[in-house]
């Protein structure tokens, strides 16, 4: 089945940050958006010089039309991660200090229910339904939505990182 | 594949002093958002680090001109030293940022961005043929537009962070 992936988003963060929050902000959104969730992969390794290195790996989608689902893979590799003891508002909170980088990975999957490859015909006919009719909706909207959702997402990992560099002048997007 | 035509290559701005990141991160998102741009963002860097936070950003927004042109505009920020500090101004205390900015601006057309004439030897002969002939001047204004831009891009930051001189 024909897969229409997106360009790879990442965001690298290096200092002291809520590795809960995080966790917790992006699984609700993906769940409240009717995303499937599941974690394929949790590594956790310790490190010698101090600190442990995690790799987790998030599969989400949605089925999106009859025809067309949406894929977000979310890969998390943490190095060097230390649970730390800071005091916010004149509270104690448990935080954690580390490297962080997130990799977004997005794609819209057609005929997932393998309606259109049992013949030789379904297949021919299925190639002209993508290439010529379906086309412009799978490359301007369907796309499209994906990547601003996407782009979402990745804000809120900013968010939860308290970064610099995040907001968007494009929130009214899908 | 389609072709990438570098048009803008290395235009460069530096700028030390106040000013606020995020607000010139959404001043840029505002500007391609303004102009018709789809927003791409390739990498967000983040380090916080004892002489100030190091940011490095990666963004490559486009815009489809035609159905066979589109413009791409890459641009390449490195912040670093980045401290917040406060400032007065008419009477008010407000927080800013203080640090070093580099920016590196690239503009690109490209064309067939669909692959549509690729398929066959002959079909890129054609196409070749039709860019550098018969579609020369809408090659040249779609090449003007890229250049345009990414001048315009690069003028509104400068204006931007002259603003925090003052």
């Amino acid at each position: 089945m024909p897969e229409y992936a997106l360009p790879t988003e990442i965001v690298k963060f290096k200092g002291i940050f809520d590795m809960d929050l995080l966790y917790r902000s992006m699984r609700d959104w993906l769940v409240r958006r009717e995303y499937y969730f599941e974690e394929p992969t949790y590594k956790n390794k310790p490190n010698p010089l101090g600190g442990v290195e995690d790799e987790i790996t998030w599969d989400c989608w949605r089925k999106e039309t009859d025809y067309l689902k949406f894929w977000i893979t979310i890969d998390f590799h943490t190095w060097e991660m230390k649970a730390i003891e800071v005091i916010e508002k004149g509270k104690k909170k448990k935080m954690n200090q580390g490297r962080l980088t997130i990799y977004f990975n997005a794609r819209v999957e057609t005929d997932y229910q393998h309606r259109w490859d049992k013949t030789p015909f379904l297949i021919w006919l299925n190639n002209i339904y993508e290439r010529y009719i379906i086309k412009p909706e799978i490359d301007n909207i369907y796309t499209d939505k994906l990547y601003y959702y996407v782009l979402k997402l990745q804000n809120l990992a900013k968010e939860c990182f308290k970064m610099e560099a995040k907001g968007s002048e494009y929130g009214d997007v899908w | 594949m389609a072709e990438r035509e570098k048009i803008i290559d290395e235009l460069r701005l530096s700028y030390e002093g106040l000013f606020d990141v995020n607000e010139l991160y959404l001043a840029i998102d505002k500007w391609f958002r303004d102009k018709g741009y789809d927003k791409r963002e390739l990498k967000n860097i983040e380090y916080v680090k004892p002489e100030g936070k190091f940011i490095e950003l990666r963004i490559m927004p486009w815009k489809k001109i035609t159905d066979y042109a589109k413009i791409e505009i890459k641009i390449r920020m490195q912040m670093s030293d980045i401290k917040e500090v406060e400032v007065e101004k008419d009477n008010h205390k407000i927080k800013l940022n203080q640090g070093k900015i580099q920016m590196v601006f690239d503009g690109f057309l490209t064309t067939d961005y669909e692959n549509k004439w690729e398929g066959k030897p002959t079909y890129v002969f054609l196409r070749t043929l039709f860019d550098k002939f018969i579609y020369k001047g809408y090659t040249a204004k779609f090449q003007s537009q890229v250049a345009e831009d990414v001048n315009h891009i690069h003028t509104t930051i400068k204006s931007f962070l002259n603003l925090y001189r003052f």
